[in-house]
């Protein structure tokens, strides 16, 4: 039997006797942030401390005219400084490339971002496990790429935060330009 | 229809342990999910994965890069790359594993993705692996060993998902 709620008038399923059991999930929406043009930073704050792992999904674009694709970079806690590290594989579609950086200002996450304005976007899966354990440096990891019929990049980056701290707050990040109307990104809990 | 991700199990390391595994997994999935960070008290940069106290018809594909290089090799057992004693102390690894349809009467093919970091320009890893378990049985359990004969250390995870 269905509920339906007075306030609302929104139907949900309920746990009486005879119905299915209801599970909560393990992946729970937080937060969306979109761009508007104005900064090359798109951040999640207050994120709760209550689940195990964070992952953020969007896509981007960034209005600078090299008609390229860029990476995206995460920064965690409002740090700008040059306390991460960045490994990364990637694809061209003519050629492969890895490497890894240090002392850099940002973690890689991969090429998510088209550096033009126009209808193409990147895309990105970025993840960060145990985003509260103060006893380990935080590991972050994304899987992007982007595609204009030829031009673009497919990247598996990752990152390394130098420091221990619990993370209260997601800075997506691109060196480039500045995040188009077009970009969005949500923030997921993983319980 | 959306993700949906259900916890099963998950283990944290206190004491370092050669292998974690999760038991009695329920059947009633469509997939698994399994994420770990880990550190490998080994100068073995992996981790392996196995089913059902299996040690056999493991089978692997890697794309990886070291230190600039990319490549592609294959090996019996079902790897991933685990972060390692030579690497930056308190830096743990990042690893994906899909499993799907782990239920059926078919071979089992797993797909991940993982990295391991260090602070330094060289000595990292990222895998992208396709394994395969060539067995029909349905998959009940889940191990993950620490490569090189090495230990997991304290504040190593490992957490499994059931995906509808």
């Amino acid at each position: 039997m269905a509920i339906r709620s007075l306030k609302t008038g929104a139907m949900s399923r309920s746990a009486l006797a005879g119905n299915p059991i209801i599970m909560p999930g393990s992946y729970e929406s937080i937060a969306t942030v979109t761009g508007n043009g104005t900064s090359q930073s798109l951040t999640f704050s207050n994120i709760p401390q209550t689940y195990a792992h964070l992952e953020i999904r969007g896509i981007g674009q960034a209005s600078y005219s090299s008609n390229d694709n860029g990476a995206i970079g995460v920064r965690l806690n409002g740090d700008t400084g040059s306390n991460y590290t960045r490994h990364f594989i990637r694809g061209s579609g003519s050629s492969v490339s890895a490497g890894g950086l240090t002392s850099t200002t940002f973690a890689e996450a991969g090429d998510g971002a088209y550096l033009n304005t126009g209808s193409t976007v990147g895309a990105s899966v970025i993840s960060v496990f145990d985003y509260t354990n103060t006893n380990k440096y935080t590991t972050i990891r994304g899987l992007s790429g982007m595609d204009n019929n030829g031009l673009g990049a497919i990247t598996l980056g990752s990152g390394l935060w130098i420091n221990t701290a619990a993370v209260t707050s997601l800075t997506i990040f691109q060196q480039n330009a500045n995040f188009t109307d077009k970009s969005t990104f949500a923030l997921y809990g993983i319980a | 229809m959306a993700l949906q991700l259900f916890e099963i199990a998950d283990f944290t390391v206190s004491n370092p342990v050669t292998s974690v595994t999760f038991s009695g997994i329920p059947q009633g999935y469509s997939d698994l999910k399994l994420l770990t960070s880990t550190r490998n008290s080994s100068t073995t940069p992996e981790e392996v994965l196995t089913f059902n106290g299996s040690s056999t018809g493991f089978s692997d594909i890697v794309l990886y890069s070291y230190n600039g290089i990319v490549g592609s090799n294959n090996s019996t057992p079902i790897r991933a790359t685990s972060n390692m004693s030579t690497q930056t102390a308190t830096s743990f690894s990042h690893t994906e594993y899909y499993v799907p349809n782990y239920a059926l009467t078919a071979h089992k093919t797993v797909v991940s993705d993982s990295t391991s970091v260090n602070n330094s320009s060289s000595n990292c890893f990222v895998y992208i692996t396709a394994g395969l378990w060539a067995n029909t049985s349905a998959i009940t359990s889940v191990t993950v060993t620490a490569g090189g004969s090495g230990f997991f250390v304290a504040n190593s995870t490992f957490r499994l998902y059931g995906v509808l």
